[in-house]
């Protein structure tokens, strides 16, 4: 199997874009998926829960030093960095905001790429800010699959456009569908 | 400071262990103990910071500057973040934990291990107060140098923390009207407490072991600490914890962060999920 880690980062309209990603997952999908969205820093309970709904994985957020596993969805809690680190674990961190983010997209890319290299894929949905740009790059760079959702489909532009003019050369510039055809296929190598 | 917006310094394998062995040798502090993207980062920050050319630049200073050594670990700290985070922890801390130790304990004994800029201290002395239980505590608050003990004493806030503070104290209170300015007053470049907050707060220097003022705890606040260290470190970390504090002591740690590996976890017991809040409930 190519790929042993997938990260998809988004923030302002993205949620939606998440849930349906979410909903055509099936079950025991083979890679870990690790969400790093941007998200209120002080409500620390709800979004899991709201994700959960049509998810036919199970979506948590990892506690500290948790081993990643296939089939589960992470989520990033909020007012906390997610890193990934090697041996296949996260760390959290209360480290300052990073582009005004804390969760920030561009730690969880650029940590999972340090660690997963080219066996990373990194998709950068809808957003208001340029976050996650940097962090794709990194995924680019360590040899990774990098995707960007097509900005004349998103409600935000600006997260994928920065992504786009960062990262050069990004893999695929697709529709959301396309990224959940793409994921799906993944499942079957 | 024309590289302030320059992004992380990659810091590879053989960079880190070289670092550790000089801190290790020269001042026989160990860093290994670091989770390890933490540990990279903070030596990126640092190195730009100071305007070191590279990784070998903030070596070369280590090696030769000895006086630079206490700023390395200054810096190498991580900020507070704000002012009562986690709302839900500091209303459980002051309805149930402060009216459980006012009713058993003639002196409240707290310990604030590694209170870096100082949030959680005056977070845990306001909260006393409006419990009524300041005036029969005793906070203690540690850090491994006083270069970070001195930057934590009465220290002026950038106003940058000031909003989500003030927001946290409201939601503390259950209260939107409630309001956070009665403790503290504008400075010229931030903000700072008043000098009845810091009464009954004891700065000490700690880096492990025994000490002559850390023992017989009622209940340690130290939240988003573990999350820094190494998984065989945390162990350590809760071993040294257990001993210090009493029978029926609380441990308060951060919402995601997990000691329910450590061996010596089984000598408490869980009293809220949620906030992660334990009680020590036997000795051996």
């Amino acid at each position: 199997m190519k790929y042993k880690l997938i990260i998809i980062g988004g923030s302002a309209g993205s949620f939606q874009l998440v849930t349906k990603i979410l909903s055509k997952l099936p079950a025991g999908f083979n890679i870990p998926v690790v969400l790093a969205l941007h998200r209120l820093k002080h409500i620390r309970h709800g979004f899991v829960e709201a994700l959960s709904i049509k998810s036919v994985l199970p979506v948590i957020e990892p506690l500290d030093k948790e081993g990643l596993k296939p089939g589960k969805v992470y989520l990033a809690p909020a007012n906390y960095h997610l890193y990934i680190e090697l041996a296949g674990k996260f760390a959290l961190s209360t480290e300052e905001p990073v582009n005004h983010s804390r969760p920030a997209i561009d730690l969880t890319f650029a940590t999972g790429a340090y660690c997963y290299k080219e066996k990373t894929v990194g998709i950068i949905l809808s957003g208001a800010n340029k976050d996650g740009a940097a962090g794709l790059k990194k995924v680019k760079d360590y040899g990774g699959l990098t995707i960007v959702q097509d900005p004349s489909e998103s409600q935000m532009p600006t997260m994928p456009t920065a992504a786009i003019e960062k990262a050069g050369q990004v893999d695929h510039i697709m529709k959301v569908d396309e990224i959940i055809r793409f994921l799906t296929s993944l499942n079957q190598m | 400071m024309n590289r302030a917006n320059k992004e992380e310094i990659e810091i590879g394998i053989s960079g880190i262990r070289k670092l550790t062995e000089v801190i290790r040798t020269q001042y026989d502090y160990d860093i290994s103990v670091y989770a390890s993207t933490y540990l990279k980062r903070r030596i990126s920050g640092v190195i730009i910071k100071n305007d070191f050319k590279n990784l070998d630049g903030l070596i070369d200073a280590l090696e030769n500057q000895p006086q630079f050594f206490p700023l390395f670990q200054l810096q190498m700290r991580v900020d507070g973040t704000e002012f009562f985070r986690d709302p839900a922890f500091w209303r459980t801390f002051r309805d149930d934990l402060c009216k459980v130790l006012k009713n058993n304990h003639m002196k409240i004994k707290i310990w604030i291990p590694g209170c870096s800029t100082g949030e959680e201290v005056v977070s845990t002395a306001i909260a006393l107060k409006e419990a009524n239980a300041y005036d029969k505590s005793v906070i203690i608050a540690s850090d491994i140098n006083n270069e970070i003990i001195e930057g934590s004493r009465n220290k002026i806030y950038t106003n940058n923390i000031l909003e989500i503070s003030e927001n946290n104290y409201k939601r503390f209170r259950e209260d939107e009207s409630a309001d956070f300015s009665k403790y503290y007053s504008r400075q010229a470049n931030g903000f700072a407490f008043s000098d009845d907050l810091y009464q009954n707060v004891n700065y000490e220097v700690f880096t492990g072991g025994d000490h002559k003022s850390i023992k017989g705890i009622n209940i340690i606040i130290c939240r988003n600490v573990f999350i820094y260290y190494a998984a065989q470190h945390q162990e350590r970390l809760l071993e040294d914890f257990t001993g210090k504090l009493t029978i029926n002591g609380y441990l308060a740690i951060g919402n995601k962060e997990n000691i329910t590996f450590c061996k010596d976890f089984r000598k408490y017991n869980v009293i809220n999920e949620s906030e992660k809040i334990y009680r020590k409930s036997i000795n051996e």
